[in-house]
């Protein structure tokens, strides 16, 4: 095994263009299956965060919502915005039958932020009623919301004072929440008195975002949770019937268009894997073909001073499974840079929800990495292995002459 | 002495250079606010900038460099340099608020990246020199 | 150790017009015994190095056996036999041998180094010294010249002290004196007791063997 393992050393050493091409096709191969796959996973990661995050059966917004920017956009691109209207309407979606409960938002979005020239999103939310913020607050902060307390999401750096300043409304922040891969993270988020503190303060600065509904009447979203034993769609139209001026959507329906847009995605990248994989493994068995007929003498000349065929097989598979763990670190290594660094980047431009999996995860698509990288590099080696079992030493060294 | 011109000298030098050329343009910070005035990273790119200009500057000089011990302490030099830049983006030099933006999404990311591989390669640099030594 | 061929041809599958079967060794019988050097000479073609690499179990007849004493070389597995090659026979190709990846002092060692076992310093100084390679024992392959590469399949061969050397041409590339160096190590291996069988068109180096065969179209006349 020592014999075998040096002289394949050697070998590689020796010819290092050939070394090199061989290297560079698996890294290839590895670079698309790690670098594919992690992103795969991480929009199927970032798709269900964001689901287990929206938390209701039913979202309700004003009509005028969709002319100054959709909640889908406030929500999963994170691109503040706001809309208003009375908050009577919660009263009213209350009265509807099936509704478990319904828990008001409020949005509205920030001049500028600290040091930023962009606008953040802030989100209030009422701490009796809420159902679907709260829980993942409480995954980070156990404590008290206070008034004047905000919540960051996890794009947003906290300042070392923990003091964010909105509307000449300065807040302390509580907490940070983890990231769901969305635009949920842009966020900050903070109860009802905070927030109509700040739309108070707004109002004084000049800002009139509330089309001419009293501040403190006015509401952006209800949340509503559907009772059991509820059709969801028929709740839905029994809202969009009966109460005027706004529109309620199936929080499902809000999902469906990211997930679409996952699964082409993932097919994409999917066939795109398959086809690099199907291309390298082409070229790296053209390869082995041409080497193995390059390395006729040579391996005649094992034969010759006493190697056996299973000793050649494993010179021949070693040198194989070299250039395989190679190349497979190198092409993870590169793919490692390219997506671990640039996650928020590769999140923006495919405007999906994108989170990053877990250590385990990425392990696990790792060792699938390289082991792919082997198995393909051992099948090649099969070429060389079967040409030299199959031929006799003394045809070998004619054919080699 | 030792003229010969290495294979890893150069990457370092297309590396450092390549970094340089990024820092102001492909990988550049946030630009200005609607008032004209620059954000801090603007200002953790410019020293960014300086520290390529250097990084490319010694990666150039060691390239025509005879002395092959020279051409090690200049390589070793490198590093701590790498590990200053990496350190600037977010650490020693505060980025933007919000993490989405251009200085957290693209240029730190790309900096850290340039600055692994540069330590990376410098590595293999000093690894080649050693061994060209013991020969 | 005595080599004795029973009855031993070889036929090729051939797509022909008359016939798809080639005969390149009619059944042969030989005996080379200890301390003999043998010489078989014959035109090309004549099937020369296929009785050769039978002989060194390189190629399985079609009929007939190999006996080393009274091992049957072909009885053996491809392991035992790889292993008796290793430690009995030493072959000179007629092909230039030498792998690319080692230099000629690693090429030389080869034998040794395939099983694990440390080659005598003294042995491969002594080989290399008396083939004119001691300048070269750092050099790869690729820069040497046939003669060099010659030479140095010889002293590969010879390291170990084989009981049996096979050589086919082993003067081939080489010139007047390394052609009297390279047959008076093959005779002084015999004087030790190895039998010695080679091919060859050299009559000067035919001149070294005890015994000549003369072969043609596959047959020893």
């Amino acid at each position: 095994m020592r014999f075998e393992r040096s002289l394949s050393i050697s070998n590689l050493r020796r010819k290092p263009v050939r070394t090199a091409a061989l290297v560079l096709l698996t890294a290839f191969l590895s670079f698309a299956v790690f670098g594919g796959s992690l992103l795969v996973c991480g929009l199927r990661n970032g798709l269900s965060s964001y689901r287990s995050r929206l938390g209701a059966d039913i979202v309700v917004i004003p009509n005028s919502a969709r002319s100054k920017g959709t909640l889908d956009s406030i929500l999963l691109q994170g691109i503040p915005g706001y809309f208003y209207m009375d908050s009577s309407v919660l009263d009213k979606v209350r009265e509807i039958e099936g509704v478990e409960a319904a828990a008001p938002q409020f949005y509205l979005a920030s001049a500028s932020a600290g040091c930023c020239s962009v606008a953040v999103q802030i989100i209030g939310f009422d701490p009796d009623s809420d159902f679907s913020i709260q829980p993942w607050i409480r995954e980070n902060y156990s404590g008290d919301i206070s008034d004047g307390d905000i919540i960051v999401g996890s794009n947003i750096t906290v300042p070392a004072n923990r003091i964010l300043s909105f509307y000449n409304t300065d807040c302390h922040i509580a907490a940070q929440l983890a990231s769901t891969g969305s635009g949920l993270d842009n966020a900050v988020y903070a109860n009802m008195n905070t927030i109509r503190q700040m739309m108070s303060n707004a109002k004084e600065l000049g800002f009139d975002y509330f089309d001419s509904v009293p501040e403190n009447k006015a509401i952006s979203s209800v949340m509503i949770k559907v009772m059991d034993g509820y059709d969801i769609d028929s709740v839905t139209n029994d809202i969009n019937i009966h109460i005027r001026r706004v529109e309620a959507t199936r929080s499902q329906n809000m999902i469906s268009g990211i997930a679409n847009g996952l699964s082409k995605v993932s097919s994409v990248i999917g066939v795109l894997i398959a086809f690099i994989w199907i291309l390298a493994v082409g070229i790296l068995m053209i390869a082995a073909n041409m080497i193995f007929n390059e390395r006729v003498k040579e391996f005649a000349i094992l034969r010759v001073v006493g190697i056996s065929q299973k000793k050649l097989c494993s010179l021949v598979s070693q040198e194989s499974l070299i250039i395989s763990l190679a190349g497979a670190a190198a092409g993870i290594g590169a793919a490692a840079l390219a997506v671990f660094p640039f996650g928020t980047a590769i999140r923006h431009s495919l405007d999906l929800p994108y989170l990053m999996p877990d250590a385990v995860t990425v392990t696990v698509i790792m060792c699938a990495a390289v082991l792919l990288a082997v198995v393909s590099g051992q099948m090649t080696s099969r070429i060389s292995i079967s040409k030299i079992t199959s031929q006799e030493t003394g045809i070998l060294l004619r054919d080699g002459a | 002495m030792n003229r010969k011109i290495s294979v890893t000298e150069v990457i370092l030098c297309l590396l450092s250079v390549f970094f340089l050329i990024g820092s102001i343009s492909i990988f550049n910070s946030c630009g200005p606010k609607e008032d004209g005035s620059f954000m801090l990273c603007h200002y953790a790119n410019n020293v960014e900038t300086g520290i390529a200009a250097v990084l490319s500057a010694i990666s150039l000089i060691r390239i025509f460099l005879p002395d092959i011990k020279v051409k090690a302490g200049m390589a070793v030099s490198m590093i701590p340099v790498c590990v200053l830049g990496i350190l600037i983006p977010g650490h020693l030099v505060p980025l933007c608020m919000m993490k989405e933006m251009r200085c957290h999404a693209v240029m730190a990311p790309a900096v850290t990246v340039c600055l692994v591989l540069v330590i990376a390669v410098s590595v293999i640099d000093l690894f080649v020199i050693s061994r060209r030594v013991r020969k | 150790m005595r080599v004795i061929a029973q009855g031993i041809s070889k036929d090729y599958f051939r797509q022909r017009r008359d016939s798809n079967v080639f005969t390149a060794l009619f059944p042969t019988d030989m005996t080379v015994s200890e301390g003999e050097i043998a010489a078989v000479m014959g035109r090309s073609g004549s099937g020369k190095s296929t009785l050769l690499n039978i002989l060194a179990g390189l190629l399985s007849p079609t009929a007939g056996k190999v006996t080393y004493d009274d091992a049957d070389i072909f009885a053996m597995s491809d392991d035992e036999r790889s292993v008796f090659r290793n430690k009995h026979i030493g072959v000179i190709p007629q092909v230039h041998t030498g792998l690319h990846s080692l230099n000629v002092r690693q090429n030389i060692m080869l034998p040794y180094d395939m099983y694990g076992e440390k080659c005598p310093d003294e042995r491969i100084d002594e080989l290399l010294e008396k083939l004119g390679l001691m300048t070269l024992a750092d050099v790869y392959p690729d820069e040497l010249s046939g003669g060099e590469m010659r030479r140095l399949s010889i002293a590969r061969a010879l390291v170990r002290r084989p009981d049996v050397i096979l050589a086919d041409e082993p003067t081939g590339d080489l010139d007047g004196d390394n052609t009297r160096i390279a047959m008076e190590l093959l005779a002084q291996a015999a004087g030790n007791g190895a039998c010695v069988l080679f091919v060859t068109h050299d009559d000067e180096a035919a001149a070294y063997a005890h015994k000549v065969y003369r072969m043609s179209q596959g047959r020893i006349e």
